[in-house]
């Protein structure tokens, strides 16, 4: 019973996860690979 | 660079190797090399015309070979060599990178040159990242992120990727961690902008640290779904696609520039057998030119900058993340 629950919250962990941060300010731009 | 190979056999036109046959097709008409491939696909190629067709019992001899096969690509590599052909290699499987990596010394002998990891990650990856870090002091962190895959044997590789056990640099030792493990949120160029991405089994680390040997952490992420990682472990339930859809790239490389701690992140965003195709098809174009012996994306002895214009020219294009903090905390 407590490794089945053990095992039921560390999936449940594993494929929740942690968020992420996302960026503030900036964006994309064309790599200058002319140099 | 030297000039163009007068011969180039492409083994396996599967959706990275017809990319490499149409990249290269050019060679024929302008410089009137000999392009030579097995089992070509009319349909799938699209220029039959300019490629020789071998049949199986026919030599791959050439001045040139791009192995474009599913891993394990060093049995190939191997008797290439001893034939004395530049071999270009695509596979991103760490044992056969592992193995790959250990024919330097016989492409040495032969005076050829041998690349493994001609492909998105392993290959453009290393580029991106020489690349950042010709603008900073000192690097200390290479980080990649990769999202998508070519034909059904890289969504195969990519699929036993996120089970294995993924292979990381950290602080002056190899970290084993379970594929499927740290969860980071990467941006990736548009249209694919952010995805979630574990750990996997991929090589690129394993060539990263052979080019960046001073560099003191290393990791190499995967995107994946939920069901991606849940179905990970089990043999893959339905047939993979032909090709899959848009893939992406992002390298994100730390360092100091005098006293400040800064991070440049650069990528692109295409199909990832087009991807592979363009840069199999610099590097099978670079190759005579190379230095003989074992040949790494990054390496500083690589013309990272002549290869990358060409890769761009490819019709692949080059992304950086430009944003007014590029400072990171210490």
């Amino acid at each position: 019973m407590a490794l089945t629950l053990a095992g039921t919250i560390a999936a449940a962990l594993r494929v929740r996860g942690r968020g992420g941060v996302p960026p503030r300010q900036g964006g994309w731009r064309q790599l200058d690979v002319s140099s | 660079m030297k000039a163009s190979p007068a011969s180039v056999t492409v083994i396996g036109v599967g959706a990275v190797g017809s990319r490499v046959l149409r990249q290269l097709g050019p060679l024929v008409t302008a410089h009137g090399a000999t392009l030579a491939a097995y089992d070509v696909r009319p349909m799938r190629l699209g220029t039959t015309s300019r490629v020789q067709v071998l049949t199986a019992g026919q030599s791959a001899q050439a001045e040139v070979v791009v192995l474009a096969t599913p891993s394990p690509q060093v049995d190939r590599a191997d008797e290439l060599l001893r034939q004395g052909c530049h071999v270009v290699c695509t596979s991103d499987d760490v044992a056969d990178l592992r193995q790959l990596c250990d024919l330097g010394s016989l492409a040495q002998a032969n005076g050829v040159a041998l690349v493994a990891g001609a492909a998105v990650t392993p290959g453009l990856s290393g580029l991106l990242a020489r690349h950042l870090s010709r603008r900073l002091d000192r690097v200390d962190e290479v980080h990649v992120a990769v999202h998508g895959t070519g034909g059904p044997a890289c969504a195969r590789q990519h699929h036993r990727a996120l089970g294995g056990r993924a292979l990381g640099w950290h602080d002056g030792d190899w970290l084993h961690r379970p594929a499927g493990s740290g969860r980071e949120l990467c941006w990736f160029p548009e249209p694919i902008g952010p995805r979630d991405c574990y750990r996997a089994e991929l090589g690129d680390a394993l060539l990263l640290h052979r080019a960046f040997a001073d560099v003191q952490r290393i990791s190499v992420r995967m995107s994946a779904t939920r069901r991606d990682r849940l179905t990970s472990r089990l043999p893959m339930l339905s047939p993979p696609h032909d090709e899959g859809g848009i893939g992406a790239l992002r390298v994100e490389v730390r360092g100091w520039k005098g006293p400040r701690r800064v991070a440049l992140i650069a990528g692109e965003s295409e199909r990832a057998a087009v991807t592979t195709g363009a840069v199999a098809a610099a590097f099978a174009m670079a190759a005579p030119g190379l230095e003989p012996g074992l040949v790494l994306a990054g390496d500083d002895r690589v013309p990272t900058g002549a290869l990358l214009r060409d890769i761009s020219t490819r019709g692949v294009r080059l992304w950086e993340f430009a944003g007014d903090d590029h400072e990171v905390m210490t």
